[in-house]
């Protein structure tokens, strides 16, 4: 009898250490996948420091070095401490950050670099679940996709905010789009995105609400910077240069509004097949053609 | 028989050491060159760390020091890790781009000295693709960043160089985006001369024994910027093209805006007040759209 209370004890402590998890856990380069993923005993792997971490919790890359692709399947935080170069390669066709946590779960990801290395699919993906997803102070570079099909910086069909990022070297820069009836929102503020190719640098597709601000789009060798397809998409005080197609383009029954923003040597610097905009305060000089299609101008308020 | 596969095991093993690369590289101020040039078995310079460096890949720095003017020679990353000072003092070019044509080239987060007499901090003279600037502060050479090829710049401060940002290319465009720069005492801030098509953006170009936004025989549009302290505020010259928005010029020691003979635009949204004579020549104003 004593020896089955004693199993029951031990049995007891080792289910609760199996599911012993952390508010905040943490990665370091000398870390291991087999310790607590604590900050005093980290572990080597995003990936599985945040299996370790409570809903809402927290992992830090304490030291500078990569920490490997990873899918985000809970609301958390995932950061790098300032001052660290916290690097993820995504295989190729893969994403570097996939993110499923569920629905109206809350995602940061701060202060990471992500690089596709030419054939990466997306370096963050926001397709499948979450309720909002930050993305704060990245760098994602060379996500131009794999097999055919064309990478993005950022993928998203469910609410994203991004904001002081860099976006390079990929087959597209901000993709936002739900094509089911649902809406998915944008918030883009100080973000650069450039050296795109073959698609555009930022696009509101179907169902997108995209709001752009501070930013800037140059060089899409082969497509626009600014698209509203089928979206809406509202852009203060940003830079449209040395796009292949359009600086700032409305089709597909998308949606410009445009203010205080500079478009110039790009193919046509603002082009409307649908709606499109202006507060008559932009500044549209040196392309190709300077505007096609009709630009409607609304007064400031 | 024996002897002969031993030595060609020892040539497999030796061939495949020699051609083995880093996707990501590291240096650090106690790393060795003969090292692996990994984050764990980091180099001590930037030069060999990069030659061990797949294409594509990145070099990064992780303690703060010095690491040596270099050759950019393939396409790569070259940074700091975010809170490290990762310095280069050079006595010709820091930074020389010759990666290839098509290549995509990203220097982020470097400190490029020139004091001791360096050329360029950042020379992209050669085909490339595309070269991305970012984050990095460059001091002291008599060009900051010579470019003939397409170059986007952006957070990066660039402070006594006789001439701060120069495009220009003999045959083709060298385009170039300038986003959030600094260029602090220099002679020229921004010379964009023949074939030049330069952007910049949310800048600062104060204290110019010349001019702060010069478009000599290039195009240069400034939206959201200072001039500020320099002979000539900003200047249209020997054909070149000035369009500028948004942009404040004031106590310059000539002229605020100067137009020689060229074409500059204003969409009428400037100010351009304190300077010795506010402007100069003709200024073509434009709606906005």
């Amino acid at each position: 009898m004593r020896r089955i209370g004693l199993g029951v004890l031990v049995s007891f402590f080792i289910a609760t250490s199996i599911i012993a998890q952390n508010n905040r856990t943490a990665v370091s380069i000398s870390g291991s996948d087999a310790a607590a993923c604590t900050v005093p005993d980290p572990c080597r792997t995003f990936a599985v420091a945040l299996s370790k971490t409570n809903a809402n919790g927290e992992v830090v890359a304490l030291t500078s070095g990569g920490y490997g692709p990873f899918i985000i399947d809970r609301a958390a935080t995932i950061v790098a401490a300032p001052g660290i170069y916290a690097a993820l390669v995504a295989t190729s066709g893969a994403d570097a950050i996939h993110v499923n946590a569920g629905a109206a779960a809350r995602v940061v990801i701060r202060g990471l670099h992500l690089y596709g290395l030419g054939t990466g699919n997306a370096g963050i993906s926001v397709t499948e679940s979450s309720g909002e997803v930050n993305v704060e102070n990245c760098v994602i570079d060379g996500f131009l996709g794999f097999g055919g099909a064309v990478g993005y910086g950022i993928i998203a069909s469910l609410n994203v905010r991004v904001s002081d990022t860099t976006i390079r070297h990929c087959g597209g820069g901000i993709k936002i789009e739900n094509v089911s009836p649902t809406f998915v929102r944008a918030t883009i503020n100080r973000v650069e995105v450039k050296d795109i190719a073959p698609n555009h640098g930022i696009w509101a597709g179907t169902n997108a609400n995209v709001t752009v601000r501070d930013s800037v789009v140059s060089n899409c060798s082969s497509g626009s910077g600014f698209v509203a397809n089928s979206g809406q998409l509202n852009i203060e005080n940003s830079l449209a240069t040395d796009n292949s197609q359009f600086g700032v383009d409305a089709e597909n029954n998308g949606t410009v509004r445009v203010s205080n923003t500079m478009a110039t040597h790009n193919g046509t610097g603002f082009g409307n097949f649908a709606t499109f905009i202006s507060w008559g305060n932009n500044k549209v000089q040196g392309n190709s053609t300077n505007t096609s299609g009709t630009i409607t101008l609304v007064s400031q308020d | 028989m024996r002897h002969i596969g031993l030595a060609a095991l020892v040539s497999v093993l030796l061939a495949t050491s020699l051609v083995a690369q880093n996707n990501r590289s590291a240096v650090s101020i106690a790393g060795s060159d003969a090292a692996a040039c990994t984050v764990p078995d980091p180099c001590r310079t930037f030069a060999v760390a990069l030659s061990k460096t797949n294409n594509d890949g990145e070099v990064v720095a992780l303690t703060s020091g010095g690491y040596g003017p270099f050759i950019v020679d393939r396409p790569a990353t070259i940074v700091a890790a975010p809170g490290i000072y990762a310095a280069i003092v050079a006595t010709i070019d820091a930074v020389h781009v010759n990666a290839g044509a098509g290549s995509k080239v990203v220097i982020r987060g470097l400190y490029l000295y020139g004091a001791m007499g360096g050329q360029r901090g950042i020379a992209v003279l050669d085909p490339v693709d595309e070269v991305d600037v970012e984050h990095c502060v460059i001091s002291g050479f008599q060009e900051g960043i010579d470019d003939t090829q397409t170059l986007r710049i952006s957070d990066t401060t660039l402070r006594f160089c006789i001439i701060g940002i120069r495009v220009t290319n003999p045959m083709n465009a060298a385009r170039a985006t300038m986003n959030r720069v600094e260029l602090r005492d220099y002679g020229t801030g921004i010379l964009a001369a023949a074939n030049a098509i330069v952007t910049v953006r949310d800048s600062v170009a104060s204290r110019g024994s010349a001019v702060g936004f010069d478009a000599f025989g290039g195009v240069l549009n400034i939206e959201n910027c200072l001039v500020v302290n320099n002979v000539i505020g900003v200047r249209a010259d020997q054909s070149g093209t000035v369009r500028v928005s948004n942009t404040m010029a004031t106590d310059n020691t000539q002229t605020g805006f100067t137009n020689f003979s060229s074409t500059f635009i204003s969409w009428g949204n400037n100010k351009v007040r304190g300077n010795a004579a506010e402007t100069s020549g003709t200024i073509t104003v434009v709606s906005q759209d």
